[in-house]
């Protein structure tokens, strides 16, 4: 798959790098170059320098021919816009992105785009370890 | 009506203040607390709440479910975008109208169900050009073995060239500055006191290839 990842940080260079390992063809977009410097020596795909917003940047970063596209951001509102450009102008078939809200996803579900929010994810992570850890205590 | 507005900032204020002359009921959702402390004083602090427009429990807040209409004036569009689909998805408001920076955005406003929007860029652009329009002119005679005309051009009033002497406004090369018709003064024949004035009716005589830098020295 032709993938695009939008954020170089911690969660899109580890994105990116899982998707290179898998053998797709990803190309990575963040506004600052050193964000880059997260990628393995091994990363085959490409890094490009723009803003995921400007939809000359997503055509340059080859989203013509995207299978999908990815926002991981720390800004929940640009992963959303970024996300809906994708499906909505360029008709990418797979988009997802991370809202750290998750009070708003549903609402942009609807328009075909899949939320993750790490924040319910962890929170009940939590409450699972927790009681894991009380269970054992018994 | 009533009328949310998310961001305080110049467009945000004075719209709300408008839309409040008009009789309307107003609130202002202002992310930035120096800032809501200031639109506060100008508006009635009761009209500005502080908080994210983006955040579903601030919209909740503001009683969006019985807001007519929901403005969105930041700078930021995403934030502007993921406000207006929060305000109609979650809580039906009737009309969202949003405030475009990057023209490039406005497609996806409207794909995303954004009623109207108003670009910044496109505004000031189309204030520029009409600043720009080129003048009327005149051909009074061509004369086709010199390729010469003789032009008749009006001197608007934001023109540079008012109040400054004709022999100070360089012309393109060749060009003859004739006379002006001035009101209802008789036939100016130019000397080297003679001043260009607004609404002046110039007469020259010019290269049919030195036209277009003609009108531009005479109205820009």
């Amino acid at each position: 798959m032709n993938v695009i990842v939008l954020g170089c940080g911690r969660v899109g260079s580890e994105l990116a790098s899982l998707l290179d390992s898998h053998e797709h063809s990803v190309t990575v977009l963040d506004v600052s170059q050193s964000s880059f410097m997260k990628l393995p020596q091994s990363f085959k795909g490409k890094a490009l320098l723009g803003n995921g917003l400007d939809p000359e940047t997503l055509i340059k970063a080859g989203i013509d021919k995207a299978d999908a596209f990815i926002a991981v951001t720390q800004n929940d509102n640009k992963n959303i816009m970024a996300a809906e450009i994708a499906k909505h102008i360029f008709g990418v078939p797979h988009v997802l992105c991370r809202t750290y809200d998750p009070n708003r996803s549903d609402v942009f579900e609807a328009s075909g785009i899949i939320t993750l929010s790490p924040t319910l994810l962890i929170a009940g992570l939590f409450v699972d370890a927790l009681l894991d850890s009380v269970k054992e205590a018994e | 009506m009533y009328v949310v507005i998310m961001g305080g900032g110049q467009v945000g204020s004075n719209l709300a203040k408008r839309m409040s002359e008009q009789g309307n009921e107003v609130l202002i959702l202002e992310n930035d607390q120096i800032q809501a402390d200031l639109v506060g004083k100008k508006i009635g602090d009761d009209s500005v709440i502080l908080g994210d427009a983006c955040e579903v429990t601030i919209q909740e807040k503001a009683g969006m479910v019985r807001a007519d209409i929901f403005f969105a004036t930041t700078k930021k569009d995403e934030d502007n975008l993921i406000a207006c689909q929060i305000a109609k998805g979650k809580f039906n408001v009737k009309r969202t109208i949003s405030r475009v920076h990057n023209p490039d955005h406005e497609e996806i406003f409207l794909k995303m169900g954004v009623d109207n929007i108003v670009s910044d860029v496109d505004l000031m652009l189309e204030k520029i050009e009409g600043f720009l329009v080129k003048t009327a002119f005149k051909t009074l005679y061509v004369n086709e073995k010199t390729e010469t005309s003789l032009i008749k051009i009006a001197i608007p009033s934001n023109s540079h060239c008012v109040d400054q002497l004709v022999k100070d406004v360089k012309l393109p090369d060749k060009a003859v500055l004739v006379g002006i018709y001035r009101a209802e003064l008789p036939f100016i024949r130019p000397n080297v006191e003679t001043f260009y004035m607004a609404g002046d009716q110039v007469i020259v005589s010019v290269k049919n290839s030195d036209i277009d830098a003609l009108v531009d020295a005479l109205t820009i």
